[in-house]
């Protein structure tokens, strides 16, 4: 080796572990910042965080009860029947839902049922959080998820919502007399749980409720486009009908 | 009788006896704090947390995560402890709903987020695990090289200067002391290799010896050249040479002083971190080849302390560069008015700047690490006899060769620097230091140039990092 050849080795040497040490101090870089890239990107501090969940994530299931008429269709659906549900007459006497309970122990999350919904009341919601065994067990019940009479009837409005997304935010203790007064009224003694709001199970928690109503919107769309195309289709197939008898 | 180490152990000692005690007691307590202080205050703590750090520091640069072990376990023990009549769901709920308090919880989340659980749960395992000698092994060369690995390193700090008045001691040969000191690793990774009964480790022993036996010529030629170009061996003797009374100390460093010597701080760095064994030099270990090398029997805290020895022996390396070529424990900026501080107080700054100079420097080995894949037990012998020896050797001459011209031109002074006066050595004016960068600099620039004009690239590697096959 010439004497140029070893400086050069050298020179490649030092080059070389240059260029590897900028790319290793890059990453170091971008992950404590955060930026694009980093760890940050492709690992969650869950617990810490929230998860992201892919579009059409089948979580725990949701009924949108004010639009449900009690057709049971889903029940039937069900291929392990952790749907049931009941109904009564209300004060105008029209029959409404009084108990509708979704088992999410039992729960496969298939979708069958939101699928054969007619009014699409029954939805699937990005909810993972819920243990149903250990909440099932912790709370002495079978159902997790149950809708009882007097809470069918009862409606919070936009301000009682928000008040409750206030309140549940907070640590118990420091919740003053009100607001554990209004809590009462709408907590299940049976369960020891919020049925509205706290867990998006409920029906009034904004996020769900947007979410369901787009949904809905959105195949009500898709049927009345299919519907229309069907219409086409039987038409052009009436028109080729009545030329080719003509 | 009087035991001193110094006058930092004499204060106290005198503070000690003034408040009642015995002056022989006082004395030896003095004494032991001085010496054991910066082992066990400084060195041992920064060696435990350093594997934390190695290992986000790791994982960061991977654009991993890292250590996110947090405290739930402890929490759940806990729980366990005081609910144990409890069904264990309702102890999990418990232990949840702690998690949950205010302050604690908030605590807990950050140790969960940050993963510092997992240095406590190493350091359990580490200490309550089986201590295991092998059948066939020679139990005491076994046992002994573990006090053996701790001893090199822990030797080595008793000339390290931490201050100008924080030291265990200063002897005028303490840069022979430290050659002959840090040699001491290779002997007890030989002795665990050997010890074990297990051809791995002993192959892994004689790796580091063979290593050592080449690294230790270019350090040995850097710490010579730094003796010479300071004119004594005495590390406190070569910090007071680099004192650069002004705002900016830094400019006395040596490493600022000549090309060459900014060279030799290279070479004497990559020799370091071989001689520390550590990674891209760590054959002796070698997981994928040698299981885990010399260290493949050990358990629990006999590892442990093979470990703490590395550590120590990388923060041992970070210190004594800094001490030859960045100024030792001196601030970079503002060095004249730490030094006229009360010797108390400059002792607290000045060991504070000299281990966090430690620490970069093993901040910086990580960073290597974690860089570079592990080298051939041929390429690293090449490294260290075909390039860094030349180079050291070239730089020993270059740098005899400014200090004659530069002498002839400036003279020779000591350099008063606190309670310290240098050896005679020759200190720079603004003409010899910019002719020194810009003659060998520009020299050194020019065979680049050439050799990256007209010489290919000699690796295949480098060939196809450069796009260029052929050639």
């Amino acid at each position: 080796m010439s004497f140029l050849g070893w400086v050069r080795e050298i020179v490649d040497g030092v080059e070389s572990t240059a260029m590897g040490l900028s790319t290793t101090a890059r990453f170091l870089w971008e992950n404590t910042t955060d930026a694009e890239g980093g760890a940050t990107a492709l690992t969650v501090d869950y617990p810490a965080a929230p998860a992201r969940v892919p579009d059409g994530f089948r979580g725990h299931l949701f009924n949108n009860v004010d639009s449900c008429t009690l057709c049971k269709q889903c029940q039937r659906a069900c291929p392990i029947d952790c749907i049931s549900m009941e109904g009564e007459l209300n004060e105008n006497a029209k029959f409404r839902i009084s108990r509708f309970d979704i088992d999410l122990s039992k729960c496969i999350y298939c979708g069958l049922c939101t699928q054969v919904c007619p009014t699409d009341c029954l939805t699937m919601t990005k909810g993972y959080e819920i243990d149903p065994v250990n909440v099932v067990n912790a709370h002495g019940g079978r159902y997790l998820f149950r809708m009882r009479p007097e809470q069918t009837k009862r409606r919070m409005d936009e301000l009682e919502v928000e008040r409750l997304n206030r309140i549940t935010a907070r640590d118990p203790r420091t919740l003053s007399p009100e607001d554990r007064e209004f809590l009462s009224d709408i907590e299940d003694r049976e369960s020891g749980r919020f049925l509205f709001g706290r867990y998006g199970l409920g029906y009034y928690t904004p996020e769900n409720k947007a979410l369901a109503d787009a949904a809905r919107a959105e195949r009500k769309k898709a049927r009345e486009l299919a519907a229309a195309q069907a219409a086409q289709v039987d038409a052009a197939a009436k028109a080729s009908a009545e030329g080719g008898a003509a | 009788m009087t035991i001193s180490v110094g006058p930092v152990s004499d204060s106290i000692a005198s503070w000690l006896a003034g408040r009642g005690l015995p002056l022989a007691c006082s004395e030896i307590l003095a004494v032991l704090l001085v010496c054991v202080l910066p082992v066990l205050g400084i060195v041992f703590p920064i060696a435990g947390v350093a594997q934390y750090f190695e290992r986000k520091i790791a994982a960061s640069m991977q654009r991993r995560k890292g250590p996110m072990v947090g405290a739930t376990g402890i929490v759940d023990l806990v729980a366990d402890m005081f609910f144990f009549w409890l069904p264990r769901w309702k102890r999990r709920v418990i232990a949840r709903r702690v998690e949950r308090l205010p302050l604690l919880g908030a605590l807990l989340r950050q140790v969960r987020q940050w993963g510092l659980g997992s240095m406590a749960a190493d350091g359990v395992k580490m200490f309550l695990k089986e201590d295991m000698v092998p059948g066939g092994a020679d139990r005491v060369l076994f046992r002994g090289s573990t006090y053996l690995a701790l001893t090199g390193a822990f030797l080595a700090f008793a000339v390290f200067p931490f201050s100008q008045w924080y030291h265990m001691g200063d002897p005028p040969v303490a840069a022979l002391y430290l050659g002959a000191v840090t040699g001491l690793v290779a002997v007890s990774i030989l002795e665990a290799g050997w010890s074990s009964n297990n051809k791995w480790s002993y192959f892994g022993g004689i790796r580091a010896v063979a290593m050592i036996v080449s690294y230790e010529t270019p350090i040995a030629l850097a710490i010579a050249t730094i003796c010479m170009w300071s004119g004594t061996m005495s590390l406190q003797g070569i910090i007071a040479a680099q004192y650069h009374p002004g705002w900016f100390s830094f400019s006395g460093w040596n490493l600022f002083q000549s090309p060459l010597l900014a060279l030799l701080a290279g070479v004497y760095y990559i020799a370091a971190l071989a001689e520390c064994n550590r990674a891209p030099f760590d054959l002796s270990e070698g997981e994928s080849e040698l299981v885990g090398g010399f260290h493949t029997e050990y358990s629990g805290l006999r590892w442990g302390l093979f470990f703490i020895a590395e550590y120590s022996d990388m923060l041992l390396v970070g210190g004594i560069f800094a001490t030859l070529f960045l100024g030792g424990f001196q601030s970079p900026i503002g060095e004249q008015w730490i030094v006229s501080l009360p010797p108390f107080a400059e002792a607290v700054v000045h060991t504070l700047i000299a281990v966090a100079k430690a620490v970069a420097s093993v901040g910086v080995m990580m960073w290597i690490r974690w860089t570079l894949p592990r080298f051939r037990i041929d390429q690293v012998m090449k490294l260290a006899w075909t390039k860094l020896v030349p180079l050291a050797l070239f730089c020993l001459f270059g740098l005899a060769l400014t200090q004659l011209v530069a002498s002839r031109r400036v003279g020779v002074v000591q350099v008063a620097y606190g309670r310290y006066l240098s050896a005679p050595v020759v200190r720079m004016d603004l003409f010899t230091w910019a002719a020194s960068w810009v003659v060998v600099g520009g020299a050194i620039g020019f065979v680049v140039w050439m050799a990256k004009r007209d010489a290919p690239a000699q690796t295949p590697e480098m060939r196809r990092l450069l796009g260029k096959e052929t050639a």
